[in-house]
């Protein structure tokens, strides 16, 4: 087949085939600069420093004292617990015998 | 108004300055890196990504920027990096499809709703995109935005000497492209 027409670089004006929306350039600075440059909110300190320390080694004493109140109790829990189981597996006569044996010998 | 380089490393290299700084920066380069983008990746939202990617880059490195070279050379190899990394990102999303590259982002063109050219412009674009990455990138910044070579030099990071050949075989590509086209 036969070669009609040639085209050559020097056909083009260096122009851009290319378009962009309506007022892309004045939306897109807009946009960039809204996103990037939000600031962060900076926060507002309510206590000095030494009153946050403060706070916090009476916060530290109130949970400590807390949970050894808790282990105390629980403690005395088991202590009675531990009479109480020890008191059912014994016969009513062995007691009575044990509290006769003693007002004997005494 | 918008601020030219000087005025912008002034207010760089003041703390309190720094947002109209970049304001300025957008605003005074947003425009030449867009064109330069598109002619990589062809098709509007993508340079628009990609731009919005630069920006978000600059200003975070905005505290970094020394002035050891041009602000504009700075931002655009930013833009650049980005368009070369969002270019291989799309190839590494693209392994298991049937067409080439190349064939891709023709495609892409042609579907894109901000291409305006006629058949001819089209073929110029499928000439340009059968060149090698960087030999893309050394042609679209010299024959459509006439950069000096000295300035792609600081931007690419690579030899004046090179990039002129790079140049030259780059042209001799596009003409014997357009050669074999019959109108």
């Amino acid at each position: 087949m036969e070669k009609k027409n040639k085209i050559s670089l020097g056909d083009f004006d260096n122009k851009l085939p290319f378009n962009i929306p309506e007022n892309y350039f004045e939306e897109f600075a807009k946009g960039i600069e809204a996103n990037v440059m939000i600031k962060p909110t900076p926060v507002k300190r309510l206590l000095k420093p030494w009153m946050f320390m403060a706070a916090m080694f009476v916060g530290i004493f109130v949970v400590s004292q807390f949970v050894t109140l808790k282990h105390d109790n629980k403690q005395l829990t088991s202590t009675d617990n531990y009479d109480l189981y020890f008191m059912s597996q014994v016969d009513e006569s062995d007691i009575l015998n044990y509290y006769i044996n003693e007002e004997n010998n005494q | 108004m918008s601020l030219n380089e000087a005025e912008i490393l002034l207010q760089i290299n003041n703390k309190h300055q720094r947002d109209k700084a970049f304001s300025g920066i957008v605003r005074l380069y947003q425009e030449r890196l867009y064109w330069h983008i598109r002619k990589m990746v062809l098709v509007h939202d993508d340079a628009n990504d990609i731009l919005q990617n630069t920006f978000m880059r600059a200003w975070k490195g905005l505290d970094g920027f020394r002035g050891d070279s041009k602000l504009s050379s700075w931002i655009y190899r930013i833009a650049t990096n980005e368009t070369l990394t969002f270019l291989a990102n799309k190839r590494l999303r693209n392994l298991n499809v049937i067409d080439d590259e190349e064939t891709l982002l023709i495609q892409a063109l042609q579907a894109d709703s901000y291409f305006d050219g006629d058949e001819i412009q089209m073929h110029l674009q499928k000439a340009i995109v059968t060149l090698p990455e960087k030999q893309r990138l050394v042609f679209n910044m010299k024959y459509f935005e006439d950069i000096t070579y000295e300035e792609m030099s600081e931007i690419l990071g690579t030899s004046v000497g090179a990039l002129k050949a790079s140049y030259h075989h780059a042209v001799k590509k596009v003409e014997n492209y357009l050669e074999n086209i019959d109108l």
